[in-house]
């Protein structure tokens, strides 16, 4: 089926030299949906790691294709993006390597630590005043000093993605 | 990060379009099969796929590709994707207790709906509304990554055990509410954050969408990354 799609911007978008400004629009477009994506990957509708369940089975069906199955495809999607943005206009020269990388410090090493942190410490409270609650054994199934080396990946254990603050 | 900082390294092998593609389409093997990288789950895929998609992205960037070039594809790569999602659905369902499908099919499934998405994405942007609405909330998507897991549904994982032992009713009803209250929480503590301590939100969503002096400027970077709405890419 041919496409008719609008050649300009139908909002007001500033794109970044080289990229089509329709393509860039798009790019803006997709963000939030992909995030929603996301969310409902980490709902927690299963009793276990097996997919067993507690729904009907024709809500079961609905769930597992809504939650667990095409939103599956949002973290690819924005990787994709990633390197097709990380690459534009880069030639590989010493300049080009060190502002794409400090921009990349300042708008996301930065905030994901400070956002790990928060978590941290969120849980070293919890922890402080519950014990080992359900919230933190979820956090870290193998205790909290080997939680923490496996959360970050040090270890290679973080073997689930959403198992902790490796997913942040 | 990581692959931010082996970018000298993906350049040189991506540059050559003929190498490059074939490097590409090495990973996206390696992953795809599960020959090297094993479980879909595991630590070594996560990085294997990241490696792929973020290189392929690289290829298509390098070599000027244009990204809408299956565009008029869109309605059939969603309709595959789709029933290709039933399909595995069915394959789980099949059995009481569920059994997982075949991770081959997993992968296959993310790859095609990357595509399909992306193509979809034509169409929703034929709609003006639909499009501001998107526009208006990319900004926030950064901040609502970063705060639905650890914040938002970890605490929430409380309401599914409750909700276990009430009944499968309510089960329901925490699988629909859940992802709405994520989203809300999500989306309304950025606004207020935004609102009443623009400097906090700004250093938390690494200064997407974040205002200044009420002008909706983004300090020093407007020209590179900025849009007028405060869109970043």
């Amino acid at each position: 089926m041919p496409v008719v799609e609008s050649p300009q911007p139908i909002c007001r978008i500033q794109p970044r030299g080289g990229i089509d400004p329709v393509v860039s629009e798009r790019i803006a477009m997709v963000r939030f949906p992909l995030i929603i994506g996301v969310v409902l990957v980490h709902i927690d509708w299963r009793l276990d790691a097996l997919g067993n369940h507690m729904l009907p089975a024709w809500q079961n069906f609905i769930v597992m294709l809504l939650y667990d199955v095409l939103p599956r495809s949002a973290v690819p999607l924005f990787t994709f993006l990633a390197g097709y943005l990380y690459f534009q206009n880069f030639m590989g020269r010493m300049g080009d390597y060190l502002t794409k990388n400090s921009v990349r410090v300042r708008t996301l090493l930065m905030p994901y630590v400070i956002w790990n942190a928060l978590a941290l410490l969120m849980m070293l409270a919890l922890h402080a005043r519950h014990g080992m609650s359900d919230v933190l054994g979820r956090a870290f199934p193998s205790g909290i000093p080997q939680g923490l080396i496996e959360a970050f990946g040090f270890s290679g254990g973080a073997q689930h993605s959403n198992s902790g603050l490796f997913a942040i | 990060m990581f692959l931010c900082l082996i970018s000298p390294i993906l350049l040189f092998s991506l540059r050559s379009k003929g190498f490059g593609l074939l490097a590409v389409v090495l990973i996206a093997l390696s992953w795809l099969s599960g020959l090297i990288v094993g479980d879909d789950m595991g630590f070594q895929s996560t990085i294997a796929y990241s490696l792929a998609f973020f290189c392929f992205g690289g290829y298509m960037s390098i070599h000027a590709v244009d990204l809408r070039i299956l565009d008029r594809w869109w309605l059939g790569l969603s309709v595959t994707w789709l029933l290709f999602g039933v399909g595995l659905c069915i394959y789980c369902c099949r059995t009481e207790n569920g059994v997982l499908p075949p991770d081959w099919a997993i992968r296959c499934s993310r790859i095609l709906g990357c595509v399909a998405l992306w193509t979809l994405f034509s169409q929703v942007r034929r709609s003006e509304n639909v499009t501001a609405l998107f526009l208006m909330s990319s900004p926030f998507s950064f901040y609502v990554f970063s705060i639905h897991y650890p914040f938002i549904l970890m605490p929430m994982h409380q309401l599914h055990l409750i909700a276990r032992s009430s009944g499968s009713f309510w089960v329901s009803v925490y699988v629909i509410a859940a992802p709405l209250l994520a989203i809300s929480i999500g989306g309304g503590s950025a606004l207020l954050l935004r609102r009443y301590s623009p400097a906090i939100y700004s250093v938390l969503s690494g200064q997407r969408g974040a205002v200044v002096g009420g002008r909706g400027k983004v300090p020093g970077r407007s020209n590179e990354l900025a849009s007028s709405s405060g869109l970043r890419h």
